[in-house]
This record gives C-alpha cells, sequence and structure tokens, in this order.
C-alpha cells in the first residue's frame, strides 16, 4: 500500500469537478452466517473517492467485491467497519435517494408489474409532479426502445429487455450519480455499445457513474478511473491511459519508412540522437493488465500489485 | 366476544378500577415495556457486533431518527406501495382462495333450507365461523410471504434505492393486504348475505278446505259472527305452522322453526301467506349490574365456586338466602305496548343429587326497590337449560299485605329517584343450584335491525383481519416465509385461548406471587397459611402485586381474537352493543400502534442485502 497517487490525477479529466460524491474510509465488509460466524471477508479496507462527473469504474473478477462495494454506498449493506459516504452522508439516509439512480447486477424487478406500470411505480416514490412523471416515463421507454412491449408484464421480457427497463428505472428521477452494476451482462452488442454511449453521454450531462463489470472492454472504452478489486483488495486504481501504459518500453510509430532508414534509426537511437516521428509508452490492452494483476495477486496476495506504476509523473 | 361475555362501561374498561388495571394503563405499559425491550435487544446485538460504544451511539440514533421520519411519511409514497401490494395479491394468488371459497358457499348454500330445527343458526354459525377461518387463513398467506419474497428476489433492493422510508414500506405493505382483505370481506359478507335470504326464502299455502270458521253467537240477538279462523298451513321444506286469524282475517301462524309467516284471508276465501318472518333477529339486550348474597343473605363478592366453571359464573344455592341481584337502569320505555317488561331468563343449572332433568329446577324471582324495604311478591319460574322469554306484567302484587298498596307499579313504585330497579332470583331447591352471570338475565329492549347487526359482526371480523395481517407482516420482517406463516398461526391460535390464559393471569394464586411463595417455600410454609403480619410482609405483598400487574400487562399484549370476535351475537340474534365496537376498534388501534411500530424497527435494523 505504498503509493497514494492517484488521486489527484482525476483533476485532469476534463469535465471531473474536484467535489468528492463518493468516499469510503477503510472500508470493511465481512459476511456472517446467522451465529454471528465470520462465513467472507468480501471486502478489506477499501479507500476510495469519486468526484462529480467522472465515470468511476470498478473492475474485479467474479467474487472479488464489486457488488458488495456498491450495495455498502447504497445502504443495502452495513459496513462491518471503516465508512461510506455518498455525498458526504450516511448511504442509509433517504435525502440522498432522491439524487440517485441504481442498475443491480440483475434486474430486482416485479415481474407481474408491465414496463410502463414498473416505471410509473418508481416514479411515483419521488418527489415529481404527475406531468414530469409521464414525461420522462415516455422518454426513458423510447430511450431503452422499449416502446413495442411496454404494457408487456416483465415476465415474459427476455434478459436483454428485463436489463433495459432496469436502466429505465434507474434514470427515472434524473439522478446526479448512478450506480451501474455490471450494466452490460445481457445485451447484444448494438445494445453494449448504446450502453457505453448512454454512459457517456451522461457524463456530458455533468452527472457521475460508477460502473462496474469483468467486461473490460467496456471500461476501456468508457471510465475515466478504474479500481481493480481482487478478492476484496483493491489492486490498482487510475487513469486509464495511465495504467495501460507501458514505462520501460518504447514504441516507435512511422510511415514510409525504407529498411535501410529503419536500419538508420535503429542506429540513431543507439546512439540516441535522431529526430523522433512518434515516440511514446505502448499500451498493454485492459485484459492484460487485469491478468497480469490477477497473477500477482495471487502470487503475492495481500499486497497491492505493481506499485512502481505512477501515473502523475507521466 | 360471546354474548356471554360481560360486557363492560367505556369507563369500566378503559380507567384503572380496584380489581383492574384498565385498557389505558395496560397500553401505556405494554408500549413502554416493547420500548425497553426494543432498545435493550437492540444494544445487546449491536453490541456483539460492534462493541457497547457503537451500539449505544446506533440505538440512539435510530430511536431519535424515526420520529421525524415518521413526521415525514408521504401519502404518495404509501400510496405507491399500497397500489404494489395489492397489485401483487390480485395478479397472484389471492382470487384462488377466494373462488375456493364461493364454491364452499355454493355447495353449502345448497344445503341451507327451513328444513332444519333452528335453519338460521345452522346457517349463520357454519357461514360466519367457516368464513372467519378462511378469510384469517388467507390474510395469514397473504401477508406473510411478500416482504420475505421481496428480500429473496431482492426486489426490496431496487425499492430501497429510492426515497421510501420503512414507514412507508410497512404501512404501504399493510395497507395493500388489509384492502385486499377487506375487499374479500366485503365480496364475502354480500354473498352470504343473499344467500341466507334466498336460502331461507319459502312460503305456505293454505287449503280454504281445512280451515275452521271460529264463529261466536250473540246470547242477546241470537246472531252469528266470525270471530276468527283457525287452521295449518301446508307442509313444505320440513315444516307447517299452524295459525289463526282474528275477525278481521289477519295473524301471525305460530313461530316454528325460528320463524313465522303473515297469514291473511282473502275476499274470494282464499288465504295469502308471506314470506317468512322475524327470522332473522337482533335483539337489543338491557343488560343490569350482578351482585350476589350467600347462604346467610349477606353479600359476597361471588356466588359459591361449583369449581367445574370459569369464574364467570356465580352460583346460588337452592333453599337459603343465597340470591342474584340484578339493578337495571328501568323506565317506562322498556315496557311494550301491552305494559309487559319483557325480559330474558338464560341460568344454568347445577345439580348436587339427579332430579328429574326434564323438568329443571324451580326458582323464584320478585322486584324490589333499592332503597326502600318494598318489594314485589315471588313468582315462581323452573329454570332449565335454555333461554326462555318472560313477559312480566308493569303492576306486580305487593309482597306485603297492605290495603292502600296492593300492587306495585315497576316504574312509579319500584323504581327509585335514580332510576334503578332490583331484580332478585332465589333457587329455591335445596342442595341445587342455578349458574348466573351478569348476562343471564336481562331486559329485551327493542329488536334492533338484523342488517346493522350482520355488518357489525363483519366490522369485528375487519379488525380481526387488520390484526392477523398486522402481526403477519411484522413477523415477516424478521423471519423468512414459512416461518413467518408459522409464528401467524401460533399467535391466532393462541388468540382462541387467550381468554383463558388471561382468566390465569386475574385468577386467584393461592400462596402468593413468586416472592411470597419463595418465602412461604423457604420457611416450609403451606400455601393456606397466613404469614405473620409486619413491614416485611406488605412490601413481599406489594412486589407480588406488581409482579402480577405485570403479567395481566404482558397477557394483554398477546393478541385475544375472542374479543374480536362477535359472530355468536348474529348466530343467537342478539344485537352486537355498540360499547363492544368501539371497545375492539381501540384494542385493534392500540395493537396496531404498538405492531407498526415494532415492524418499522425490524425493517429499519434489518440489514436487507445480508
Ligand atoms: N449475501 C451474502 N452472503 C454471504 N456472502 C456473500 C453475500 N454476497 C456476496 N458474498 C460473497 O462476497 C464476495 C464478494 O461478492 P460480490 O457479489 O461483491 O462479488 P462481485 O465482485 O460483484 O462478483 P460478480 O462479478 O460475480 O458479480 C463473494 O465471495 C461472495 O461469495
Ligand atoms: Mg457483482
Amino acid at each position: 500500500m505504498a503509493t497514494t497517487e492517484t488521486m489527484d490525477s482525476a483533476a485532469e479529466t476534463p469535465s471531473a469537478s474536484n467535489e468528492i460524491v463518493i468516499e469510503t474510509r477503510n472500508l470493511t465488509k465481512v459476511y456472517r452466517d446467522f451465529w454471528g460466524r465470520q462465513k467472507v471477508r468480501a471486502l478489506k479496507a477499501l479507500d476510495l473517492e469519486v468526484r462529480r462527473g467522472e465515470i468511476f469504474g470498478l473492475l474485479g473478477p467474479n467474487g472479488s467485491g464489486k457488488s458488495t462495494t456498491m450495495k455498502l454506498l447504497l445502504g443495502l449493506l452495513f459496513p462491518t467497519s471503516g465508512q461510506a459516504l455518498v455525498f458526504g452522508e450516511d448511504p442509509s439516509k433517504v435525502s440522498i435517494k432522491e439524487r440517485i439512480g441504481y442498475l443491480p447486477e440483475e434486474s430486482y424487478l416485479y415481474r407481474f408489474l408491465s414496463a410502463r406500470e414498473t416505471l410509473e411505480f418508481y416514479g411515483r416514490l419521488f418527489d415529481m409532479p404527475a406531468s414530469v412523471r409521464r414525461e420522462r416515463i415516455d422518454k426513458l421507454i423510447e430511450m431503452v426502445g422499449l416502446k413495442w412491449a411496454e404494457r408487456r408484464q416483465l415476465k415474459e421480457y427476455s434478459k436483454g429487455m428485463t436489463r433495459r427497463i432496469g436502466l429505465a428505472q434507474a434514470l427515472i428521477n434524473d439522478p446526479e450519480l448512478i450506480f451501474l452494476d455490471e450494466p452490460t451482462t445481457g445485451l447484444d452488442p448494438l445494445g453494449i455499445r448504446e450502453m457505453k454511449d448512454l454512459i457517456l453521454r451522461l457524463r456530458d450531462e455533468g452527472k457521475t457513474v460508477l460502473v462496474t463489470s469483468h467486461q473490460l472492454a467496456d471500461l476501456q472504452d468508457v471510465a475515466d478511473r478504474i479500481a481493480i478489486l481482487h478478492q476484496g483488495e483493491l489492486k490498482e486504481m487510475g487513469r486509464v491511459d495511465a495504467l495501460l501504459k507501458v514505462r520501460d518500453e518504447t514504441q516507435i510509430r512511422a510511415r514510409g519508412l525504407s529498411d535501410a532508414a529503419k536500419e538508420e534509426i535503429r542506429q540513431v537511437i543507439q546512439r540516441h540522437e535522431a529526430e523522433l516521428i512518434d515516440i511514446e509508452n505502448p499500451t498493454t490492452t485492459l485484459e492484460e493488465l487485469f491478468l497480469s494483476i490477477v497473477r500477482d495477486s495471487e502470487a503475492r496476495p495481500g499486497r497491492r500489485a505493481r506499485v512502481d506504476r505512477d501515473d502523475s509523473a507521466d | 366476544m360471546g354474548i356471554e361475555n360481560d360486557i363492560y362501561s367505556m369507563n369500566d374498561w378503559l380507567l384503572p378500577g380496584a380489581d383492574h388495571l384498565g385498557g389505558l394503563v395496560v397500553f401505556i405499559s405494554a408500549i413502554a415495556i416493547l420500548a425497553v425491550a426494543g432498545a435493550l435487544i437492540g444494544f445487546i446485538v449491536s453490541s456483539i457486533r460492534n462493541g457497547p460504544f457503537e451500539a449505544f451511539y446506533a440505538v440512539g440514533r435510530i430511536a431519535v431518527e424515526s420520529v421525524p421520519e415518521l413526521l415525514s411519511i408521504s401519502p404518495r409514497r404509501v400510496g405507491a406501495m399500497t397500489w404494489l401490494a395489492f397489485q401483487e395479491a390480485i395478479r397472484k394468488r389471492a382470487l384462488v382462495a377466494f373462488a375456493l371459497f364461493m364454491v364452499v358457499l355454493l355447495f353449502s348454500g345448497w344445503y341451507i333450507t327451513p328444513n332444519s330445527e333452528s335453519p338460521v343458526r345452522l346457517y349463520l354459525s357454519f357461514v360466519l365461523t367457516f368464513q372467519n377461518w378462511l378469510l384469517l387463513l388467507m390474510c395469514i398467506l397473504l401477508s406473510v410471504f411478500s416482504l420475505p419474497a421481496d428480500i429473496q428476489n431482492k426486489t426490496i433492493y431496487t425499492i430501497y434505492t429510492k426515497p421510501v422510508l420503512h414507514w412507508e414500506i410497512f404501512l404501504g405493505r399493510l395497507f395493500g393486504y388489509i384492502g385486499v382483505g377487506s375487499m374479500m370481506l366485503v365480496a364475502m359478507g354480500v354473498c352470504s348475505y343473499v344467500f341466507l335470504y334466498r336460502g331461507l326464502d319459502h312460503t305456505h299455502q293454505i287449503d280454504p278446505q281445512s280451515v275452521t270458521e271460529l264463529t261466536d253467537t250473540d246470547d242477546d240477538t241470537g246472531e252469528t259472527k266470525v270471530i276468527g279462523w283457525e287452521g295449518e298451513t301446508t307442509f313444505n321444506v320440513g315444516h307447517s305452522h299452524p295459525f289463526s286469524l282474528d275477525a278481521d282475517g289477519d295473524g301471525l301462524a305460530a313461530r316454528e322453526r325460528q320463524h313465522t309467516h303473515q297469514v291473511t284471508r282473502n275476499e274470494d276465501g282464499t288465504f295469502t301467506v308471506s314470506g317468512p318472518k322475524e327470522m332473522l333477529q337482533a335483539r337489543v339486550r338491557h343488560l343490569g349490574k350482578i351482585r350476589f348474597l350467600d347462604r346467610g343473605g349477606e353479600p359476597t363478592n361471588k356466588g359459591i365456586n361449583v369449581g367445574n366453571e370459569w369464574d364467570y359464573y356465580g352460583h346460588i344455592e337452592g333453599g337459603t338466602l343465597s340470591a342474584a341481584v340484578f339493578t337495571f337502569d328501568m323506565s317506562d320505555a322498556l315496557l311494550n305496548e301491552e305494559n309487559q317488561l319483557p325480559m330474558e331468563f338464560n341460568l344454568r343449572v347445577f345439580r348436587t343429587y339427579k332430579g328429574d332433568i326434564v323438568s329443571g329446577i324451580r326458582g323464584s324471582y320478585y322486584f324490589k326497590h333499592p332503597d326502600l324495604d318494598i318489594r314485589s311478591r315471588s313468582i315462581p319460574f323452573t329454570a332449565k337449560e335454555e333461554a326462555e322469554t318472560v313477559l312480566v306484567s308493569r303492576s306486580q302484587e305487593n309482597s306485603d299485605i297492605d290495603p292502600t298498596a296492593p300492587n306495585l307499579d315497576l316504574v312509579e313504585n319500584l323504581t327509585n329517584a335514580d332510576g334503578k330497579i332490583e331484580l332478585w332470583i332465589q333457587c329455591s331447591e335445596r342442595g341445587q343450584y342455578y349458574g348466573v352471570a351478569q348476562n343471564s338475565v336481562f331486559i329485551l329492549k327493542s329488536n334492533g335491525s338484523f342488517f346493522w347487526n350482520f355488518v357489525k359482526c363483519y366490522i369485528s371480523m375487519w379488525f380481526q383481519v387488520v390484526m392477523v395481517v398486522t402481526f403477519g407482516l411484522v413477523f415477516s420482517t424478521f423471519l423468512n416465509g414459512p416461518v413467518a406463516a408459522l409464528a401467524s398461526l401460533i399467535a391466532l391460535g393462541y388468540g382462541f385461548f387467550a381468554e383463558s390464559v388471561r382468566e390465569l393471569a386475574n385468577g386467584e394464586w393461592y400462596g402468593g406471587g413468586p416472592v411470597e411463595s419463595s418465602i412461604r417455600l423457604f420457611n416450609q410454609k403451606n400455601v393456606m397459611v397466613d404469614l405473620d403480619e409486619g413491614v416485611y410482609v406488605n412490601i413481599v405483598k406489594f412486589i407480588d402485586a406488581r409482579f402480577f400487574d405485570g403479567l395481566r400487562v404482558f397477557v394483554n399484549m398477546l393478541p385475544d381474537y375472542n374479543q374480536l370476535d362477535t359472530h355468536s351475537f348474529v348466530v343467537d340474534g342478539y344485537n352486537i352493543p355498540g360499547v363492544v365496537m368501539i371497545q375492539q376498534l381501540l384494542i385493534v388501534g392500540a395493537f396496531f400502534v404498538c405492531l407498526v411500530t415494532t415492524g418499522y424497527f425490524f425493517l429499519k435494523t434489518r440489514e436487507i442485502a445480508g
């Protein structure tokens, strides 16, 4: 746990402000059984800060504690120790619920209601006039592309359709802060693209998004910053572009070089004197990074992986 | 609540008295007990998790938050939750059970005819009891599984991330299921009422040939005049009615199978018989206050304890001065058109030796001025084990031979300035006993509307629905579905014999309470021996008395469904007194407040995704 490097890098994200929307301090969750005996240590001393206007990704293999973190931030779980703050307050406070939206990992909706009834029901739990509610419901149904099935009961819906109505439900109150737990599972490629576009659009509207996934490609495209969890421990956190840079390697890209020229460049580089057309750190894919972290973590459990990475230096 | 139960005035019921705590004290104590127990349990559980300091803070915070949360309950959100519960019940299962009820009702309706000896009793007691149970079971199933299912399906996560208060989640569900229960109740009520009317409806014919004309010959003129008709109706649905008509050709047929018919003779000599009359009754009881005199004629708390009965009956010994004295509020208004006082006697008889069982036990009654030494002459009667209507003439013979007042008027002479009159009942047969209770003897005030009585009975049933749903929902906040169902069933089952438990808690405890009995045990004193007098004895007695008070409060905190069950009034054709309805409302209200609060705290302290 040597580095605390990444926090200030968020300032570089154009739309992110310095206002901290989500904060966890030493957040720990131990699941216990009925008798109070310890079953699983799902989350170990997590420190996290998410700022207004950023898209923050939580990445990790199955069972790494992503959903647990989210539930703690939503007040669905009580921390075993440590603290979770949303808008600077205890997440179980009702007042903050006006300002958040949540898409659970599976759609936990009432299957005997139709899509329209579902949105109508959740809409009524918020303080908004009936006319605004109706307008929003129309807009959201349109947005998630379920106009054609809005009167059918959810038990007849396919998985992807349920996901879509779940998303609409999460946005019913036009929230400032949106929790998306694996938003792309169950969606077709087009749906995934739409979901990513939506997340980016939400950011453009100035909203903060906390998104979890194990679909690495999803986060790579959209997240401003990510945190990588493994077995309940924070392994890595930082800006996506920074995390993916490999600092002890250099990549040169050029166009129209002859073989002689290439040879020459090689020599030039050897002499450290040539004019470089393009020189930068090569990027790995998130997948490679992820796998290496997991391997590293399994080899040396309890340690933060690859602590030498320091993106603030770039 | 049966017709046998003592009916207390509002004041006696609510306020503390010499021999009871009164509803108000019980309610306040119950709240205090719940609050202390809740805080204590919360503290202990929380301390195990997070240590005592954190626990103290957590319990305090939850308690403090509850009040502003209560005040910010939004009807719109409760409405939305109610709507959801309603939809769930309707779209998922409740209708199936209701259909079942309709089928059973249809089948039973088939067999409801005036064929049986007492058709109204039979039908009403079957339908009301069956409905009551079916409805309560349905309400348990309805209320108990939804919250656990919500937690298991995790649909509650989505609710919890919306700005909904725990109060609203609980109340919304509660109102939803009470709403569904009420709908079923109303439907059941309407169906039974219609079935009752249609099932019992019948008429008879009269063959003009079989009717005898009654004539009278005027002694002076020698003219014969028709003074009436006599005959018997045809035999339909298992019975027929003899009848006699007056000179105008009108009359009521004899009462048979709990009803009569209006019979009229038409111009052309045929007869018309109306549909059944006086079948569905709601007689209004005018109850008095009872006290007992022992065999020496001295006032006593209760009659002799015959041993095999609950404390409800006092017993008066035959052939002694022992008497049961009823004090009634008396006025002209209680007399009927013939200047008679309609009364009903429901005395129990207890034999110490076998006599002639059929002929009953002889006794007598008389009226007495409460303050003066004037009384009417004793009127003999025979008590059998059944209700008996007595029409007491307004003018009674004076028991003293007083030429200035050979007769005493019930209202003018025997009623005192406060409008009270005393009725004394004694048993004449040596060695036999009457069992008498407050409700054994009463004045029949008037005939109330059966329809409203029926409605009142359903309102009582509705109170039970509210109780059952609330209990079920509270259980389901911390138990899983099947266990909560079991707990609700146990609570319901307990509720139906709660009365005896309460009697036990209120009854005489030989040898005193826990402290006194320990001392007796220590000193090896028999339970019947009095302890030595002294300060310490008083302290011991005081502590024990408080223990019993506590026990009584505790017993009252458990539901007593008998108090909410008025169907026996309707079955026996008695009006349900308004004061009973108000008391029921208060009981249910008190439980409601306590249970909703309990449910709120359970829900609030529960880790929903844990
Ligand atoms: N209610 C629970 N009771 C006991 N253990 C639980 C509970 N919920 C989660 N866990 C355990 O906590 C750990 C973290 O679970 P969590 O659901 O947070 O993982 P995740 O990162 O969201 O995984 P996935 O990618 O599969 O959704 C797992 O080991 C899981 O078994
Ligand atoms: Mg998960």
